[in-house]
């Protein structure tokens, strides 16, 4: 009934036997960006991984436009809209470029792919000139916007990123912002970000979500985190 | 010549099954991580498919005729690749998804080979024959047509039938890694199962996939194999030295180099045991998995990432260059 695209409930996840995401909860609406910050080593990743089903979930519910996914296979979560854009090894290094992007049409019909395809190269023109190169070859900036398209491709609803700008140049990082402001103020999409860049976070994002050794310390509107003067100080460097 | 044309084509033919083999192993290894030592087991239960093809069909209508090679080659391709993937989804798997380590896959894969050897041995030794004396140890080239080499000598066909599948297989497999969404995929997943898997590939789908493409062609190589020694599964015991030196002399890291990796430990064990008898006056081609083992060893002392490790164009500059008289 609600407006949320998901809903996670009192998540306890890690890897193996290494717990490491404690009774998480949070929401997210329809056509906003949450934003998950938090110090090093307190889960914001985790969190993305448990709700794409790559670390393993102890307990907990994940909703996904109401529909529980928490034991869905994470090909099956690709299959209803959602993408994923980890921190590294986001491209198939040695896959080439048309290669990567046509892995990442892979849950498509052929004519559809293809078609798909030449339309996510008109708004990567980079890409188009190095189809038949090895993703290795690209810089770090190329592969993160390569890494882009690939999620842009399947034109999901529901958009994961694992902080997109780490190690990136000042412009090559404000492209990828720029791009996820585009995905959300033209076309509507939901997006969770995790950003290590807290004020830049908190600036672009609609909610916040402060993640402390695995629990939440903070969940509301992110201006109001940025306000905040205690926890700024305490988790985030700022103030 | 140290050597006739014969035993050189011979050499090649056993380079070839030990390559394909190889090429099996590795891809298996590269997907899921397991170092299936039931891998020349598995291949050796098409000795079963070939003796039942050749006792109850060819020599019934008098012989073996080039529609043998094919008919074999498929049904072997089938159905010991179905084997193979039964075992991965009966043994391996439930294994992986508890946890296990690969050390404990391994020692399921030694399980899974006495299991087999003795299954395959008591199936060859009470298969009821009607044209062959008995199925256990059939001599399966003695009725196999035999083609004339330069120099008079006759050759049964397999010596040449098998390098060229081996070579057809590995073009083929090319074609599926590079043409096809599912062959793509499977590469995808070797590099990045996480990503591939983010991006709506069923890894698992592609983990037993590769158990039957591996199998599949081990079980080709168990009809070569079958055709120039004899239906027995104790060669396995011997073979499997060979395939796992082979995969470690190409590199464990592309199934090309297990493929030619294979070659050259199987075509080798054959010709420096060879050369070694005709040079000494010894009888040494007993020796044939030490000449494997001796590879294995050089190649990690020297090549440590194998064949496919071995960065060729700087090799080439610097033979080139030193053949110039170095500059």
């Amino acid at each position: 009934m609600d407006g949320n695209m998901l809903v996670v409930d009192t998540l306890n996840a890690g890897y193996g036997k290494f717990h490491i995401l404690f009774d998480v909860s949070f929401q997210v609406p329809k056509g906003k960006i949450l934003v998950v910050v938090g110090p090093n080593g307190s889960g914001k990743s985790t969190t993305l991984k448990a709700i794409f089903g790559i670390a393993t979930i102890y307990s907990g519910r994940i909703l996904f436009e109401g529909k529980d996914i928490t034991r869905l296979p994470p090909h099956d979560k690709a299959k209803i809209g959602m993408a994923y854009l980890p921190q590294t090894d986001n491209v198939f290094a040695e896959l080439t470029i048309e290669e990567n992007l046509r892995m990442a049409a892979y849950t498509l019909p052929r004519e559809e792919a293809e078609e798909r395809i030449k339309r996510v190269l008109e708004d990567f023109p980079m890409l188009k000139e190095k189809l038949n190169k090895k993703a290795k070859t690209l810089s770090g900036g190329q592969r993160q916007l390569l890494g882009m398209a690939m999620m842009l491709i399947r034109n999901p609803k529901f958009f994961m990123f694992d902080e997109p700008t780490a190690g990136l140049a000042p412009k090559a990082a404000k492209e990828i912002i720029d791009k996820i402001l585009w995905l959300r103020d033209d076309l509507g999409k939901t997006i969770i970000l995790v950003e290590q860049n807290a004020r830049l976070a908190l600036e672009i994002g609609d909610l916040a979500l402060l993640l402390v050794s695995g629990r939440v310390k903070f969940f509301g509107r992110a201006a109001e985190l940025l306000e905040n003067r205690e926890l700024g100080r305490l988790y985030l460097g700022l103030h | 010549m140290p050597v006739s044309l014969k035993f050189l084509l011979d050499s090649i033919a056993w380079g070839s099954a030990i390559g394909l083999m190889s090429m099996g192993l590795t891809l298996t290894y590269l997907t899921t991580r397991v170092p299936n030592f039931a891998h020349a087991t598995v291949g050796l239960v098409s000795s079963v498919i070939v003796v039942w093809l050749l006792d109850r069909f060819y020599l019934a209508r008098g012989g073996v005729d080039p529609s043998f090679y094919v008919v074999s080659i498929v049904l072997s391709f089938i159905f010991v690749g179905l084997v193979s993937a039964a075992i991965y989804l009966g043994v391996l798997k439930p294994l992986a998804d508890r946890g296990n380590d690969v050390i404990n896959l391994m020692i399921a894969t030694f399980a899974v080979d006495i299991i087999l050897f003795s299954l395959l041995f008591a199936v060859l030794n009470v298969f009821p024959t009607h044209n062959l004396e008995r199925a256990l140890d059939a001599q399966v080239s003695g009725y196999e047509p035999r083609i004339t080499i330069p120099g008079g000598y006759r050759v049964a066909a397999s010596t040449i039938v098998f390098p060229v599948a081996a070579v057809v297989l590995a073009l083929l497999f090319h074609i599926f890694l590079t043409k096809t969404k599912f062959g793509v995929a499977m590469r995808a997943t070797i590099e990045n199962p996480n990503l591939a898997e983010t991006l709506g590939v069923n890894t698992k789908l592609v983990y037993l996939a590769s158990w039957f493409i591996s199998g599949g062609l081990a079980g080709i190589a168990g009809v070569a194999i079958t055709m120039i020694l004899s239906a027995n599964p104790k060669y396995s015991a011997l073979i499997i030295v060979s395939v796992f030196a082979g995969s470690i002399v190409g590199g464990l890291s592309g199934v090309y180099w297990g493929l030619l990796g294979g070659f050259l430990v199987g075509f080798s064990e054959k010709m420096v045991t060879k050369l070694a008898s005709e040079i000494t006056g010894l009888e040494l081609t007993n020796y044939e998995r030490m000449v494997s083992l001796i590879l294995v060893i050089i190649v990690l002392l020297f090549a440590p990432q194998g064949l496919a490790g071995v960065d060729w164009g700087r090799l080439k500059a610097r033979i080139l260059g030193g053949g110039r008289g170095g500059d």
